[in-house]
């Protein structure tokens, strides 16, 4: 029970200065990034006509994932440490796709669908990520094998 | 059969691969979500005034909340106002998107029936309690410290969402799966 208090404390802590800096600073820059990255990905896989507005309000979902993935107790420093980077690929090209759904509803509200969509995808790349470590939880017939319970810290 | 034949065998493999709850937990996830979000988004297209309707619910039930603490608030239609600061509740905010993916979550997971049966109306429930004391949060923070009010919106959309559903979640499983 002190564990788990402790663990949302952290998650409260850590998610509010991601959200300050996300505010603050990389939302901005973020922005600018998707745009100058954008258009040359979406010409390459034939979306030429994709707009890249990047306002959209969804694209915070980075914080969920990061504040999750850095308070999950366990989890092994290099899985963690390439969960982050591959899960924040992960996010990016998420929002590429995301952002597609301009072509169908301008705006900066993302349709009812891709909104679930984005606002589950953190949670199941954390799912993926820290598997080790939430494998725990299933039923006994669901364990873990030993080369994945190897990695998790004791 | 030869073991070699057996690891090559495409069905077995496939059985291997759906035994595994990592991946069998979200491929079922993104099933059960499709569903539901598909579900959310016909009832909403078919009755649309269903959506005005749960702001309206939402913003009496956070109304009579606060109520419970002071009478500086007022209600009407889907705003709620403490104190001259109002807040109007749109259907994004009455939590049914984050009980969409919390229904899937538990539907997903190896679990007996009897405890998803129980695990979705409290969990989505609970959600909702959770959602009414985010608002009310947000119009106090909106009535009291308005400097803070935009950064508080954007902190208890995203983040809040993932962990009111984990946290969900957690006591499900601790309740009524590892009983």
């Amino acid at each position: 029970m002190k564990k788990s208090l402790l663990i949302i404390l952290c998650f409260v802590v850590v998610s509010i200065g991601l959200t300050w800096f996300w505010n603050e600073w990389a939302r901005e820059s973020y922005g600018y990034f998707l745009k100058a990255v954008g258009p040359p990905i979406y010409k390459m896989i034939g979306f030429q006509d994709a707009p890249v507005r990047a306002l959209r309000t969804r694209y915070i979902n980075f914080v969920p994932f990061v504040s999750l993935l850095l308070v999950t107790p366990g989890l092994a420093l290099k899985r963690r440490s390439i969960g982050l980077v591959l899960g924040l690929f992960t996010i990016f090209v998420s929002h590429l796709v995301l952002n597609l759904t301009e072509l169908l509803q301008p705006g900066r509200s993302l349709p009812v669908i891709p909104s679930i969509a984005s606002d589950a995808f953190p949670f199941f790349v954390w799912i993926f990520v820290a598997y080790p470590v939430l494998a725990k939880f299933l039923p006994v017939a669901s364990e873990p094998s030993s080369e994945e319970t190897d990695e998790t810290d004791s | 059969m030869s073991t070699a034949e057996k690891t090559h065998d495409p069905r077995r493999r496939l059985r291997t691969l759906w035994a595994n709850p990592q991946i069998r937990y979200p491929i079922l996830m993104i099933a059960y979500l499709a569903v539901g979000g598909s579900l959310y988004s016909l009832g909403f297209s078919r009755f649309p005034e269903a959506a005005p309707e749960l702001g309206q619910i939402t913003a009496l039930i956070v109304h009579k909340f606060i109520g419970l603490f002071t009478d500086l608030t007022t209600h009407r239609d889907a705003t709620v106002t403490l104190s001259g600061f109002p807040v109007l509740i749109i259907v994004e905010c009455v939590g049914v998107l984050e009980m969409v993916i919390y229904s899937a979550c538990v539907l997903a997971f190896p679990a007996p029936l009897r405890a998803k049966l129980w695990g979705v109306p409290l969990g989505c429930a609970a959600i909702f309690g959770f959602n009414v004391l985010r608002i009310t949060t947000l119009l106090v923070v909106g009535r009291y410290q308005n400097d803070y009010f935009d950064f508080f919106h954007v902190y208890f959309w995203q983040a809040t969402l993932i962990a009111m559903i984990v946290s969900v979640l957690y006591a499900w499983i601790k309740l009524f799966v590892h009983r």
